[in-house]
């Protein structure tokens, strides 16, 4: 076995043009997979933590049942009550893992400037809600210019930009929300803007705000509440929780929904959808080169070295011993091509980190830093699946050198 | 018992729609021991005769036995073990493999058999000592000349002591000195260590070395001479 090891390695220097050419693709297809994966794993963290912190929706969320499907047509008969809010409460207290309960109101009317009226939708919650959230995320979301929002001061709400440029509000305007009550009768509010934010839509940029859980109740006469975000110390536990959570709530006697953050976020699955396309395209191709180029050289191998395996056949060497020698060979620029790959791969994220390019993605409203979240696990699956890959494209090549007869491979010239 | 013993045996060729008969029905015997040459003209059939016995080819017929045992019975596993146990090879065009020394060309017939690295070293060194070699051990083939490199290929052939060593026509490529000096070490190798040899050659210097010369013409044995 070493004498076939220092054979194939020695074969792979003395013909250093071509293998560097297979070990250079194999390394760019390894560097090509694990970039784009980092950067797909950066944009599934970012809108997962845009989902789950950003929007202040939580790991799960929990509504009366039947809201999702007829809680438009009749808010008031799936509110929440403040008493199955406190029971809900109560369940919450006994899993550990839940960090946060945060009840939700989301409203909707007109706001107008005194000049100009807008529609508008708002999400109402508890503003030490809302900073809970943000100082959970890891990449420290700070959306808003313009001060916090207080659980004391009711009326300062937050104004999503597009909104604020059509109604010509700036931090400390002020302005009036109206809408109809649970009830049906008309309520108007006075507000004052605290803050300015994007948001992570064109379609909601001029039409969103965030405005205090009192404020949304008031503005609706009710002390119940559509929703609740729950929020977890942990990510993993979200498919546990829900499940404990809606074991737990099914002997209340009104019926419950609980849902996870996935299911809530479209955008989140939708944009995973496409890259995760993206990605197999990508393996597509960069698996087609690869093997493309190991058949070549390991081809090439063959028919330059049959004089060789000729000789070697005839000093005894088995059938198995010749498919072995290609085999090693093959491994060879496979971890030679995949380390250079993981070089590559460092460099690639190092200068995009130094670098800091930014780009505006599709339904979003403002730049965002392209990162690179790199996957220790994904990149040890590439290597051991790009090693494999060589090692079964040098199979045919391998067994035609093997089973060449020997007293031809003696008289190739 | 002989060490190769060759019954009628023929050995056809498909060239194209053409069948050549390279062996017509050869019968002859190879002696422990023999120093020995197949001659003969160009296509008579002596690479032929020395691949069979060689077992790196199949007779299309007659029965071919190496040590008493028939080689038609030898699955592809064990004629390599054979090879690599029995017989050592010399080829015309040296066939060492470039990218080794001197030295790890001669381990190679001992590595592909399994001994240990140290072994194979030491049986290496001793044999590349007694072809003259012991100051080139680390030369790849590029760096000698074609005598050396031809006697890089004898001590490979001789390393795992094998009972046969075929050479088909190990000085064509020589010069005459150099040729001379090749067939004094084969000679001295057989009596010392009494190594059968058999050779293919046209060189009339070498068959004048021989104890035994077969003359083959157009695929059959036409005249044996004991020298």
């Amino acid at each position: 076995m070493i004498a076939l090891v220092k054979i194939a390695l020695r074969n792979l220097i003395k013909n250093r043009r071509r293998s560097l050419f297979t070990i250079l693709a194999i390394a760019l297809g390894f560097s090509a997979v694990n970039l784009f994966g980092g950067f797909a794993r950066y944009m599934y963290l970012g809108n997962r933590e845009m989902a789950i912190f950003g929007a202040c929706n939580g790991h799960l969320m929990v509504f009366k049942k039947g809201f999702l499907e007829k809680g438009q047509l009749t808010p008031a008969r799936y509110l929440i009550t403040t008493e199955e809010l406190k029971i809900i409460e109560d369940i919450c207290r006994k899993l550990p893992q839940i960090v946060l309960v945060a009840p939700h109101l989301m409203i909707s009317g007109l706001v107008t400037n005194g000049k100009v009226s807008t529609i508008f939708v708002a999400q109402g919650i508890a503003p030490s809600a809302v900073d809970a959230f943000m100082h959970r995320t890891v990449q420290e979301i700070k959306e808003f210019d313009g001060k916090k929002m207080e659980d004391g001061k009711t009326y300062g709400v937050a104004v999503a930009k597009g909104l604020a440029r059509l109604l010509d509000m700036k931090l400390g305007s002020h302005a009036v929300v109206f809408t109809n009550t649970v009830d049906g009768q008309m309520n108007a509010l006075d507000m004052e803007v605290f803050q300015l934010f994007e948001t992570d839509s064109d379609a909601m940029n001029d039409k969103m705000m965030r405005v205090p859980l009192k404020f949304a109740q008031r503005l609706y006469d009710t002390e119940g509440v559509d929703r609740i975000a729950i929020l977890l110390s942990k990510h993993e536990h979200t498919e546990f929780v829900r499940q404990r959570l809606q074991s737990l709530l099914s002997g209340h006697p009104t019926a419950f929904d609980v849902k996870t953050w996935e299911e809530m976020s479209q955008w989140y699955r939708k944009v995973k959808e496409m890259f995760d396309v993206i990605f197999i395209f990508l393996f597509i191709i960069v698996f087609i080169i690869v093997i493309t180029s190991v058949v070549n050289t390991m081809s090439m191998a063959v028919i330059e070295r049959t004089r060789e395996i000729g000789t070697l056949r005839a000093l005894g060497l088995k059938r198995r011993g010749v498919t072995a020698l290609f085999a090693i060979e093959s491994i060879f620029l496979g971890v030679l091509g995949t380390t250079g790959g993981f070089l590559f791969t460092f460099l690639g994220s190092w200068g995009i980190d130094i670098m800091k390019p930014t780009w505006i993605p599709p339904g979003i409203t403002k730049r965002v830093p392209i990162m690179i979240f790199l996957s220790h696990e994904q990149m040890i699956y590439s290597f051991l699946f790009l090693v494999l890959l060589c090692l079964m494209a040098s199979i045919l090549p391998a067994r035609r050198a093997a089973r060449q007869n020997v007293v031809d491979a003696l008289g190739h010239v | 018992m002989a060490l190769v013993e060759m019954n009628d045996v023929t050995k056809d060729y498909q060239m194209g729609e053409t069948t050549v008969h390279a062996l017509k029905g050869v019968t002859m015997q190879v002696h422990e021991g023999d120093f020995m040459s197949v001659w003969g003209p160009s296509g008579s059939g002596k690479t032929t005769l020395l691949n069979l016995i060689g077992a790196i080819d199949e007779p299309t017929s007659g029965d071919l036995r190496f040590n008493g045992r028939r080689l038609s019975t030898f699955s592809d596993d064990a004629k390599s073990e054979l090879r690599n146990r029995s017989i050592g090879f010399i080829f015309q065009t040296f066939n060492l493999i470039p990218v080794l020394s001197a030295l790890e060309n001669v381990m190679l017939p001992l590595q592909i058999g399994g001994f240990s690295t140290g072994e194979a070293l030491r049986k290496s060194i001793y044999r590349l000592e007694q072809v003259g070699l012991s100051g080139f051990v680390k030369h790849r083939p590029d760096k000698l000349s074609g005598g050396q490199q031809q006697r890089v290929s004898i001590a490979r052939a001789l390393v795992t002591k094998p009972s046969l060593v075929i050479a088909d026509e190990p000085t064509a490529n020589l010069d005459s000195e150099t040729a001379m000096k090749i067939v004094d070490l084969m000679r001295k190798l057989n009596s010392g260590e009494r190594t059968t040899f058999i050779f293919s050659t046209h060189d009339q210097r070498l068959l004048n070395t021989m104890d035994r010369c077969i003359r083959l013409e157009d695929g059959l044995v036409v005249e044996e001479i004991q020298q």
